[in-house]
């Protein structure tokens, strides 16, 4: 079987799920016939409710309609996949407690989820003790230590990796150098903060202007106009909250600055633009997209981003407000625990670890990843792209953005 | 300079309006409800789902706006207070109007969404700096607010009753005001009006089932800095505290605004516990 497994496009999901096919016979031939005939449990944790809700719904449609891809065509190693789904409604100790019933009660062979670092950082010991494989959608670097969680691998991006790929995308594209650093007072944008101030760093840099900032204040025209005093030429704002984030852009258009704005992949949502006072205010405005985004000269996507959604094209509609990357990163749980799986031809979660680390490329429709035996984040760099927020076509996808 | 302090202005007649209701509903009550702030929340989202999403006129929202704030505000009484107030002493409306309050940001949030969604410009005017209606538009309806309460108190009977439940609302019952009926109708009249900022802020805030509770903190913080019971001390705490919010982000940075806020809130109360324009109660022994 090829060393780089391809699964979401037609054909090339047959050709894996015929592969697959024959591992479950060959490895079928010696496990009692209960065994054959049970299906594979996947745990699916994502808060469908809450505050991220938007985000999650679109991942969790997105992993429901790849399992089902793969239920199509036989299941995984000629058994079919069962998903056991709880919504931890964006409330960490609720994660907690679906996730001690699923890895305990459920008998499930892998947990994907919780998708969001506040949720899955209380998950981790849980999951480890229980000696299940982990399929962690957070972005913060601590979710991932293959020392501490061996069985934990990471399937997106890490934060650092948005950060450096915004910080290089200023510096090197931009030929920007006063920088101000605008986050909310989350954790999450505390840390952004922090970790941005340390990548400038690298280049010699200091920001000229940090503001962190309550993610409900109602106007924010104070800390722009403060961001213009100290002599900002970009500004990087780090906050998952449209509604801030929309505030922010408001701002700077009001204030006919043109400075460009370069942040978190939430500033590209569709949500966000609802709420500019005009929608040219999202010219000059960069987000952190993905390569699976970024289309060709005829304005096509990558064929097996396509190839997914055309296949889904009669329930997409409502999930692609949240943008091609939160289905994608729904289907790349499933899509990674599916290499390995297929890989090692047996649930054992140390099996499927020893697979995943072994793979040379797992080419996700959402990103390439690759697993190492000391590094389980997987996402390469190469994967994020900055786009042109206001430049995003019909198909969701968006132009490579070109600096004049 | 000018759009700092418009700004902080604005958000300061947000303030001030939240304030204000808490008055309308401690006058009948001695109620301080922690739902005040859902009012706006409420008010506004209706006003952006009739409008935006309905496609209907602008009045039609407001009429709408005003109806769910006085229907929120009859049943936070009838549900959260009426009952709780006439069996216990000892302030477990604070649980109740918070479990309220909590029910109905969780509801709106199902409905509606956990994503602001944006609110319809009340004037036609295209972005005017500091002259928006997003800024001057709160501003002017505190203004208007207090200076109604302050007449509605003064001159009108209901007003009147409402004052003589906020001295001695035993003393009231037994000369023979319907002090249920009395504190049900504030309710319905703190609903409106809270109704009413979410709809002047509606720009600012957007539509986000989040507001309630920001707001409500903010508008107590004013409330306490201005006294309970004051109008005018309800706009000028209002004022200070959205002033004071901007005027440390744009001095000292973002990160200090909340501190520098709840910091002016406790020495405040250390110097003046009554707040600015408060009076002290005296009790007889």
């Amino acid at each position: 079987m090829s060393q780089t497994i391809r699964l979401a496009t037609g054909i090339a999901r047959r050709r894996v799920v015929q592969g697959i096919g024959a591992v479950g016979l060959t490895s079928g031939l010696a496990m009692p016939a209960i065994a054959q005939n049970k299906p594979i449990r996947m745990g699916w944790i994502a808060a469908v409710s809450g505050m991220f809700a938007s985000n999650a719904q679109a991942q969790d449609w997105g992993f429901h309609m790849t399992v089902a891809d793969l239920n199509e065509q036989g299941g995984l190693l000629g058994r079919k996949i069962e998903v056991v789904m709880r919504d931890s409604a964006a409330d960490p100790s609720k994660a907690v407690s679906f996730a001690k019933e699923l890895v305990y009660n459920e008998n499930i062979d892998v947990l994907c989820g919780p998708i969001n670092s506040g949720e899955a950082l209380p998950t981790l010991g849980i999951v480890s003790g229980a000696k299940k494989l982990h399929l962690i959608g957070g972005s913060v670097e601590e979710l991932i230590d293959p020392v501490k969680y061996p069985l934990g691998f990471r399937n997106l991006n890490a934060n650092g990796q948005w950060i450096k790929v915004a910080v290089q995308f200023m510096v090197n594209d931009l030929k920007k150098t006063k920088v101000a650093i605008i986050n909310d007072n989350t954790g999450y944008g505390v840390l952004s903060r922090e970790t941005v101030t340390k990548y400038l760093a690298t280049v010699n840099l200091k920001p000229v202007y940090t503001a962190t900032v309550d993610p409900n204040k109602p106007d924010v025209t104070d800390e722009l106009l403060k961001a213009r005093d100290a002599g900002a030429d970009v500004i990087t704002e780090w906050s998952n909250a449209t509604g801030f984030v929309a505030r922010l852009v408001n701002a700077r258009g009001e204030q006919n600055w043109n400075v460009p704005i370069v942040g978190h992949p939430t500033i590209l949502q569709a949500q966000v633009a609802n709420l500019l006072t005009k929608r040219s205010y999202w010219d000059n405005v960069y987000g952190l997209g993905y390569a699976h985004e970024i289309v060709d000269a005829q304005g096509k996507l990558p064929a097996n981003v396509q190839a997914f959604m055309d296949k889904h094209k009669d329930t997409i509609g409502p999930y692609m407000a949240a943008g091609l990357p939160a289905f994608l990163q729904g289907n790349a749980a499933v899509f990674i625990y599916a290499a390995g799986l297929t890989k090692a031809g047996d649930t054992d979660p140390f099996k499927v670890k020893a697979a995943l680390e072994s793979i040379p490329v797992i080419a996700a429709p959402y990103g390439p990843f690759i697993y190492t035996a000391t590094d389980h984040n997987g996402f390469q760099d190469d994967g994020i792209k900055l786009v042109n927020a206001n430049a995003q076509l019909p198909n969701g996808g968006y132009p490579a953005v070109k600096i004049s | 300079m000018l759009l700092v302090i418009v700004s902080g202005l604005a958000l300061g007649g947000l303030y001030g309006m939240t304030a204000l209701v808490y008055n309308v509903m401690y006058s009948t009550s001695k109620v301080l409800s922690f739902g005040t702030g859902q009012f706006a929340m409420v008010g506004g989202i209706v006003t952006a789902w009739l409008v935006l999403g309905l496609h209907l006129p602008l009045w039609l929202g407001f009429v709408a706006c005003l109806s769910s704030g006085a229907v929120f505000g009859w049943l936070a009484e009838l549900i959260a207070v009426r009952r709780i107030v006439a069996a216990s002493d000892e302030h477990l409306w604070v649980l109740s109007t918070l479990a309220l309050s909590t029910m109905v940001q969780e509801a709106m949030a199902i409905w509606w969404g956990t994503d602001p969604t944006p609110f319809p410009r009340v004037f036609p005017q295209e972005f005017a700096g500091a002259f928006d209606q997003k800024f001057w538009f709160p501003l002017i309806l505190a203004v208007l607010m207090a200076v109604g309460l302050e007449q509605f108190y003064r001159r009108s009977m209901i007003g009147k009753l409402f004052i003589a439940m906020s001295e001695d609302s035993f003393a009231a019952r037994a000369r023979g005001v319907a002090t249920d009926q009395m504190r049900s109708l504030s309710f319905v009249l703190a609903g409106m009006l809270g109704a009413l900022s979410g709809f002047a802020g509606g720009q600012l805030t957007f539509a986000d089932f989040a507001l309630g509770t920001a707001l409500g903190l903010s508008g107590f913080i004013a409330l306490a800095v201005g006294g309970i019971g004051s109008s005018v001390g309800a706009l000028v705490g209002g004022a200070i505290l959205g002033m004071l919010t901007s005027l440390t982000t744009h001095y000292f940075g973002a990160e200090y605004q909340k501190t520098i806020a709840i910091g002016l809130l406790i020495l405040l109360l250390v110097i003046r516990p009554q707040g600015l324009f408060g009076t002290t109660r005296v009790r007889q022994v």
